[in-house]
């Protein structure tokens, strides 16, 4: 068992830190797509019925012909401003068959904002990498993760005392500190662990298992898109019937949903053959709740009648991957448990790196003594350790800064944002492989404390929102992101210096103690 | 919230207390077998208590999750301030349920 916990680790452990600290930021996605856009208008006061106001106007105007409508109001966490979609589905998948806006609520007109992915590329990263086909993508972490539920399960199993070292952290031990420090992250959000990886690798189980459903319907994309109509069924679905007819007040239907729900929650709305007399409005609510999920009422999208609400009880195979998937989103999570779910994940990536970690230094101490030196392998698990664990923080504060620093107009600009960050990973690595061990970890240490700590003072330089203003207006997405990039930035700055002190010549130390410091490898 | 954080971290320190491990990092000695019962008992009355204000405060579906994810925060603070400052530790179980009643 030990063994598999070990090696099922290694193997994947760069890959599956990508992952979490990708993942744990998506906890913020939508706070961040905000930052990443100052110059777009505070729309948090606008009121769902104002929305399809000036999203009707708009879509009227630029996609009167279109076969579906999506109108999403900011009202809600994930929609910093009011957005609208439209497609044409008899054009395919062809650029002209569909498009989106954001949109300024009074005139109806789109609003621009820099071209940028803001927190989405992250995200999608990940489930599905970068730099690769998508497919590619979601194997690569789908084995990773496959392995994670394997080193999950593996290290509860060769735990040996669960209960009795609960609360147990010895630090300045060397490499008992480690473990115990692997451990306490380990134990203390292990559901949170064991629920993440295993309905991550729900999501995708259609993928990665296509037997399961070529079983039923047989092999290819026919039998897959029928799989996916009669497991999802859209409720009340009607063909055009090709007769112009008005669209109902969007106001009124909205209104409507409200005075059952609740004000605000309104989620989104979807207009399926707008301006036809076979016209249907989907209304979709809020997810606040871990249990209930995608409640929607369809009204008659000419007269404005309701014709379905939510009934019918879905399966209960559909109702257990509903809730682990919506447990794994957390779109339901207010601030309080959006930070705990933020928490959770960086204790997984705790718990990846001090697992990373502990790996070398429990053969540091033989590797040194060889004559030879470490061997190969050792000091390229050395350098990947030090160039992911400390090196892609510091890329991602780069990625901050691109969207700042790199000129409005340029060319592919969302793209080089990523570019930056991956760039800036390579190089992190290279100097982690080029640097003596120590001095590595210190240095890249020093650069991500000023990486992060730096970026509420490049929001001063580059943008009219200063720190100071956005708390002063009460702006907590821009002032919750920039305090706690300046949060990161400490934590790494104090990493730095006890690195510093720790690995300093220091001329009062016996030679007993420099030879222990040696033996143990230093950390 | 305060409150079912405040009590999660407090019945966790009870329990750690119950443990002649984590008893000595606080007071230097070992604990009676009374004192280790009461310790025991009382940290599981905390917790569950933590659990049902949860229950309360989130409702029956996004509860459970806000109690597992303090579970997390308070774990790992009581861990460190253990290690680092037990002094500290005892003194934020007890003064922390007091300030989330009074709030």
């Amino acid at each position: 068992m030990a063994p598999v916990h070990t090696w099922a680790g290694l193997l994947v452990g760069w890959v599956l830190f990508f992952v979490f600290v990708t993942g744990t930021l998506g906890y913020f996605d939508a706070e961040i797509d905000r930052w990443t856009r100052p110059e777009l208008p505070r729309q948090d006061a606008v009121t769902a019925a104002e929305s399809v106001q000036a999203a009707v106007a708009h879509l009227n105007r630029v996609a009167p012909e279109a076969d579906r409508w999506f109108i999403a109001p900011p009202t809600q966490r994930e929609r910093p401003n009011l957005y609208v979609f439209w497609e044409r589905e008899t054009h395919g998948e062809s650029e002209a068959g569909r498009g989106y806006a954001l949109l300024d609520v009074e005139t109806a007109e789109p609003i621009e904002a820099r071209d940028t992915d803001g927190a989405q590329t992250l995200y999608r990263m990940h489930y599905a990498m970068h730099y690769m086909p998508r497919i590619v993508g979601e194997y690569i972490v789908g084995i990773c993760s496959m392995l994670m539920l394997i080193a999950i399960i593996t290290g509860v199993v060769i735990h040996k005392k669960i209960f009795k070292d609960f609360f147990t952290f010895r630090p300045r031990k060397g490499q008992r500190s480690w473990l115990d420090f692997h451990n306490v992250l380990s134990v203390t959000a292990l559901p949170f662990h064991l629920m993440i990886t295993y309905s991550g690798l729900l999501f995708l189980a259609v993928t990665y298992m296509p037997l399961i459903v070529a079983g039923t319907y047989g092999v290819g994309s026919d039998g897959v898109r029928q799989f996916y109509d009669e497991a999802f069924p859209r409720e009340d679905h009607a063909e055009p019937a090709g007769q112009p007819a008005a669209l109902a007040d969007l106001g009124s239907v909205v209104a409507d949903a409200e005075g059952q729900w609740g004000a605000r929650q309104v989620r989104s709305l979807s207009v399926y053959h707008p301006g036809d007399v076979n016209a249907r409005v989907e209304v979709y609510r809020r997810i606040d709740n871990a249990v209930r999920r995608g409640d929607e009422r369809v009204y008659d999208g000419v007269t404005g009648e309701l014709l379905a609400a939510p009934a019918e009880q879905p399966s209960g195979v559909r109702t257990v991957r509903d809730v682990l998937l919506g447990l794994h989103e957390g779109l339901f999570a207010g601030p309080v448990l959006r930070w705990l779910y933020f928490l959770s994940g960086l204790m997984g990536t705790g718990m990846i790196a001090t697992g990373l970690v502990l790996w070398t230094v429990k053969r540091r101490a033989r590797q040194l003594a060889r004559v030879t030196g470490p061997a190969f392998g050792h000091r390229v698990v050395e350098a990947l350790n030090t160039g992911t664990v400390v090196g892609l923080p510091a890329a991602l504060a780069a990625f901050f800064w691109a969207n700042r620093l790199l000129p409005l107009e340029m060319d592919q600009r969302a793209e080089w944002e990523l570019h930056v960050l991956f760039i800036v990973w390579a190089l992190t690595m290279i100097w982690a492989a080029t640097r003596p061990l120590m001095r590595g970890w210190t240095e890249l240490c020093w650069l991500c404390a000023l990486g992060w700590a730096a970026i509420p003072l490049i929001s001063v330089l580059t943008t009219d929102r200063p720190l100071t203003r956005s708390i002063s207006e009460g702006d907590w997405v821009f002032a919750g992101l920039e305090l706690t990039a300046l949060a990161i930035g400490m934590l790494f700055a104090a990493a730095a210096w006890y690195l510093e002190r720790k690995h300093a010549p220091s001329p009062s130390r016996d030679k007993a103690g420099c030879r222990r410091a040696n033996r143990q490898g230093a950390m | 919230m305060l409150l079912a954080l405040a009590l999660t971290y407090s019945g966790f320190t009870a329990l750690s207390l119950a443990m002649n491990r984590h008893y000595k990092q606080v007071f230097a000695t070992r604990p009676s077998p009374l004192q280790r019962v009461v310790f025991k008992a009382s940290g599981w009355a905390l917790l569950v208590v933590a659990a049902w204000r949860c229950l309360v405060v989130f409702g029956a579906a996004n509860g459970p999750i806000v109690f597992l994810g303090l579970i997390s925060a308070a774990g790992l603070s009581l861990i460190v301030l253990l290690s680092y400052r037990p002094g500290w530790a005892l003194g934020l179980a007890v003064a922390v349920p007091l300030i989330g009643v009074w709030v």
